[in-house]
Formats: structure tokens, C-alpha cells, sequence
């Protein structure tokens, strides 16, 4: 008997897999027929078949519950002072299936170390813009998925921080105490000034504009001579071709996403992309190769939400876009 | 779970106290997946809304009144879901047919998502193999052959584990009647039964 219901528990599982021969399903038929108990027994596993519906397996339980504290942590740290307000980033996050994270977290990481080195991680989180003063009054607004590191109280002969992703700096001045950036590739030396700098790991590009007094540009490694650069100047440097260039530039076009804005002039669909992924925390595949031919003109808000500027995207090209959770194609 | 004890669990959440925040986790957030699930058809999105009502939950607890926890967490996230449905020009037609619907068919769709809850959880208990093999042919929908091929197992072991899992699974869920009582119903409309001070 125990053998027997085995068996036709296997029936079962190919029947409803879609496996069973002809002749397991006759048998299978045949067996549902004796009683009516066995008809239930039949229509049970079927419903237990027909209504599950994806498995959702106990560790990614266990790690979304992870992610709730972490988005808690991270709302209830307020930041010093975000550019555009929360509630718009609910509102896209929701709309986004992004896991919802607002507010900058604040965290005094090796304070139990050192008393003397009390070293301060800022980070934007993607599709925020946020501002923080250091405590020699140098403002810096960090970009869309940028973090800032930099000891507390910037002792020292110097006043070193660390970038990873894009700042804009508005440096108080101190002769006696340059304040440098360090990137992964490159390093920017000031003494007063404004400028922008972007260098997120994981693109091709360090760039750097000026805006007000004077920066010296230099890479960590080789022996390139140090860049000045004048204001309005932007210095470019390609990672992999190990290539820099200096040019004029519209400030405005790099600094305009401290108001939260992303303004492009002749872009090309590929820098567009770029930017709306760390904006939205999405994915955006091409289809078409050949669209990356084509260029922009135009402004996104940070406040919009993806859908504006995808539907924007659709309005000027005659492309489509498709969307499956974080990722979307464009065709 | 019982009105009273659902009761204490939201006041102790409400005094700050993370183990019943924990524990209303455990209660509930698979069950809301799976229910937001039903309107969105996007598990992964249904994830990050159930996640959101959770740190919501915990954020505003001083300034929430709330009867049934249950409740309020089954409204936040249909309202959390319908929103996102109402940014998706796609599923307009849906959404209409879904706002005129009778408080009726959310209960159903509630109903559903516990029993699509029950079944995940005895599919969780499975053994491990048993429950690799079962996943891979109703989840990922792949052939006996190919799943024997990826395990590198016998597509006879891939018959018999599948037969094996329906087997413990109809054990589990025998008690359940697949026909569940609630003790809320919704309104027609979308009305908060809870006031934010």
C-alpha cells in the first residue's frame, strides 16, 4: 500500500509536470476513478501545484530583513541637508521597485581606534544630491551614488579627503593648509576655490572643472607634470588610454546636478544612460547598437521620475522602452 | 492570529521594542510579498513595496493608530501596490477593473496570498535535494532531463523526489482547508482605518 501510494504520487508529479505517457495518464485516470477519496487525494496536490506561485526561499526572507533595519538606519540618520526633499524619493523609489533608501548615513567608523583620527564616511545615495560643511567651512555637495571620506577634524598639515563618485567643492581658503583630493587615479591640490570632480570608480573618466581660483591636477602614478587649471577650464583625464586633456567648458553643464539637474548639451545616448542609472539605481540595456549614434540635448530633473524621462527619450527618438523590475531595455 | 494578541504585539512595536518587530516580520512580510504579488505580478517589486510599509511601520509607530496590525499592514501595502500600478500607463485597464472591484475580490486575492504563503513555507521544510529538484521543475519549469542533467542525478531520482515533495507537501497543508476566515473585510474604497496623529 505504502509502495502503491508512491507510485502514484509519481503519477502525480508527471502528470502535473507535463511528463506523463499516455499510459501513465490512463493509469493515473483510472486510479482518480476508483473513489472518491482518491479524487481528492488528486485534486489536493493539484491545488497545491496550481497555487504556488514562485519560491521564496528563507535566506532572501532573511536578507530583506537585513535591507528594512538598513533603510531604517539610513532614514533616521538625517542628512545635514538634501537638495530636493524626501518625499518625491519615496515616491520614484516605490514607483522603482528600488529598495528604498533616503537620507545620508553619518557614520564615525574608527572613533573606538584612534581618538585622534575620527574618520567620517558621507555617501549620496543614488538618485539624491547632498550637501555637507567640513569643519574648516569647505561645503561639498556629493552627486547621485558618491561617497566622501575624510577625517573629522582634517588634522594635519593637510586637509585630505577622499572621492569616490562626484563633488562639487566650494573650498574655504587656507594658505597655510592646502586641501587635497584624493580619487582612485588622480589627485586635486587647491588652496580656495570652486570646483567640480568627478572620478566614480568604475568609469573610464576623471574629470575635473573650475570654476573659481585655481586647481593643480595630478595623477597618483607616472610622471606627468602637474595640470593648472584656469577657471572655466576642464581637465579630462581617460583611464584607459592614459590620455589627458585640457579644455574650455560650459561650467554650468557640470555643475547644474548640484541643483539637481542634469542638463546635457550633444550628449550621447550612452553618457544619458550613465547618469539616469545612478539616478534611478536601474539597469538600461540597448537593444539596437545603432541608437548609440544619436545625440541629446536637454535637462533632466532629479525630482522627475524615471518614467518622464523615459517618456521623454520616447517623445524625441522613435525608440521604445520596456521595463522588469530595476532593468529596462531600450529598442 | 488572535485580535488581543495582535493587539499587544502593534503596542509593544509602538513602545519601541524590536523583538515584536521582529516578530510582525515573521508573521506577515512572505504573506505580503505574495499579496502585493497578486496585483503587481512582479515579485521583486512586490519585495521592495512590503519592505517599505515595514520601515514605514517602524519609522511612524509613535504617531499610528491602529485596530488590527494586520490590517493596516495588508491596506499600506494594496495602496503601495495600486499606486505603482497607476504609474504603469500599461496596466491602466487593470487598474480600472481593479478599483471598481468589490471588497470581496481583495479578500480573495488575500486568500490567495496566504495559501501561496502556507505552500512556500512547507516547500521551505522540504529536505534540501528534495526541495532543489521540486523548485527547479515548477519554478524555473525545467524538463526531468534537464534537471537530471544540471544535478547530474538520474531523471528516475528526479521523478521520485518530485513525487516525494508532492507527498509531504499535500501532509503539511492537510489540515489547511484551503478555504481561510478573515476577520477584517476592505471597504469598497480606499479609506485609512487608521489616523496619523
Amino acid at each position: 500500500m505504502h509502495n502503491e501510494q508512491n507510485y502514484i504520487d509519481l503519477l502525480i508529479a508527471n502528470y502535473l509536470s507535463g511528463e506523463a505517457s499516455q499510459a501513465e495518464r490512463d493509469e493515473l485516470n483510472r486510479w482518480i476513478g476508483e473513489s472518491p477519496a482518491n479524487k481528492r487525494i488528486f485534486e489536493e496536490t493539484q491545488q497545491i501545484w496550481a497555487k504556488s506561485q514562485t519560491y521564496f526561499a528563507a535566506p532572501e526572507i532573511s536578507s530583506d530583513r537585513e535591507k528594512i533595519k538598513d533603510q531604517i538606519i539610513q532614514q533616521l540618520s538625517k542628512p545635514t541637508k538634501t537638495v530636493s526633499l524626501s518625499t518625491w524619493i519615496y515616491r520614484v523609489a516605490a514607483i522603482l521597485a528600488l529598495p528604498v533608501m533616503l537620507g545620508i548615513g553619518w557614520y564615525l567608523g574608527s572613533a573606538e581606534i584612534s581618538s585622534e583620527m575620527q574618520m567620517c564616511e558621507v555617501t549620496a545615495l543614488k538618485g539624491q544630491v547632498s550637501k555637507c560643511v567640513l569643519a574648516d567651512g569647505t561645503e561639498v555637495w556629493l552627486n547621485a551614488g558618491s561617497t566622501l571620506k575624510y577625517d573629522a577634524a582634517l588634522k594635519g598639515n593637510l586637509r585630505e579627503v577622499n572621492l569616490d563618485g562626484e563633488a562639487y567643492f566650494k573650498v574655504s581658503k587656507n594658505k597655510h593648509k592646502p586641501f587635497v583630493v584624493t580619487t582612485e587615479y588622480a589627485q586635486i591640490k587647491v588652496f580656495g576655490t570652486i570646483f567640480n570632480l568627478k572620478a566614480y570608480s568604475g568609469e573610464n573618466k576623471v574629470e575635473t572643472t573650475l570654476e573659481e581660483g585655481s586647481v593643480v591636477f595630478s595623477l597618483n602614478e607616472g610622471s606627468t607634470i602637474p595640470v593648472e587649471l584656469k577657471p572655466g577650464e576642464q581637465v579630462v583625464y581617460n583611464i584607459s588610454e592614459k590620455k589627458i586633456t585640457v579644455g574650455k567648458v560650459e561650467t554650468y553643464l557640470h555643475t547644474a546636478w548640484t541643483d539637481g539637474k542634469f542638463v546635457f548639451k550633444d550628449a550621447d545616448l550612452h553618457t544619458i544612460i550613465q547618469e539616469l542609472e545612478k539616478l534611478y539605481d536601474v539597469r538600461i540595456h540597448l537593444d539596437n547598437d545603432s541608437l548609440l549614434k544619436l545625440h541629446f540635448r536637454g535637462m533632466f530633473e532629479y525630482e522627475q521620475n524615471i518614467f518622464s524621462a523615459l517618456e521623454a527619450l520616447e517623445r524625441t527618438t522613435n525608440m521604445k522602452y520596456r521595463m522588469k523590475g530595476r532593468d529596462i531595455w531600450l529598442e | 492570529m488572535a485580535q488581543e494578541k495582535e493587539h499587544i504585539l502593534f503596542d509593544d512595536i509602538r513602545n519601541g521594542n524590536e523583538e515584536a518587530f521582529n516578530k510582525a516580520f515573521d508573521l506577515y512580510y512572505s504573506r505580503l510579498c505574495f499579496f502585493a504579488d497578486k496585483i503587481l505580478h512582479d515579485f521583486d517589486l512586490s519585495r521592495s513595496i512590503a519592505q517599505q510599509v515595514f520601515v514605514d511601520l517602524w519609522i511612524k509607530r509613535e504617531k499610528l493608530r491602529i485596530d488590527s496590525l494586520e490590517s493596516y499592514l495588508y491596506q499600506s501595502v494594496r495602496n503601495a501596490a495600486l499606486d505603482v500600478l497607476k504609474h504603469k500607463k500599461a496596466e491602466l485597464k487593470y487598474l480600472s477593473s481593479l478599483e471598481n472591484e468589490e471588497s470581496g475580490q481583495i479578500t480573495d486575492l488575500i486568500e490567495e496570498a496566504e495559501l501561496a504563503d502556507r505552500i512556500n513555507k512547507a516547500i521551505q521544510k522540504l529536505p534540501e535535494k528534495c526541495r532543489e529538484i521540486f523548485v527547479l521543475c515548477r519554478f524555473e519549469e525545467l524538463k526531468y532531463a534537464e534537471i537530471a542533467d544540471r544535478l547530474n542525478i538520474s531523471v528516475k531520482t528526479v521523478e521520485m523526489q518530485i513525487g516525494i515533495a508532492l507527498k509531504k507537501l499535500r501532509k503539511e497543508l492537510s489540515d489547511y482547508q484551503m478555504i481561510q476566515l478573515f476577520t477584517f473585510t476592505f471597504p469598497k474604497k480606499l479609506q485609512v482605518r487608521y489616523r496619523v496623529n
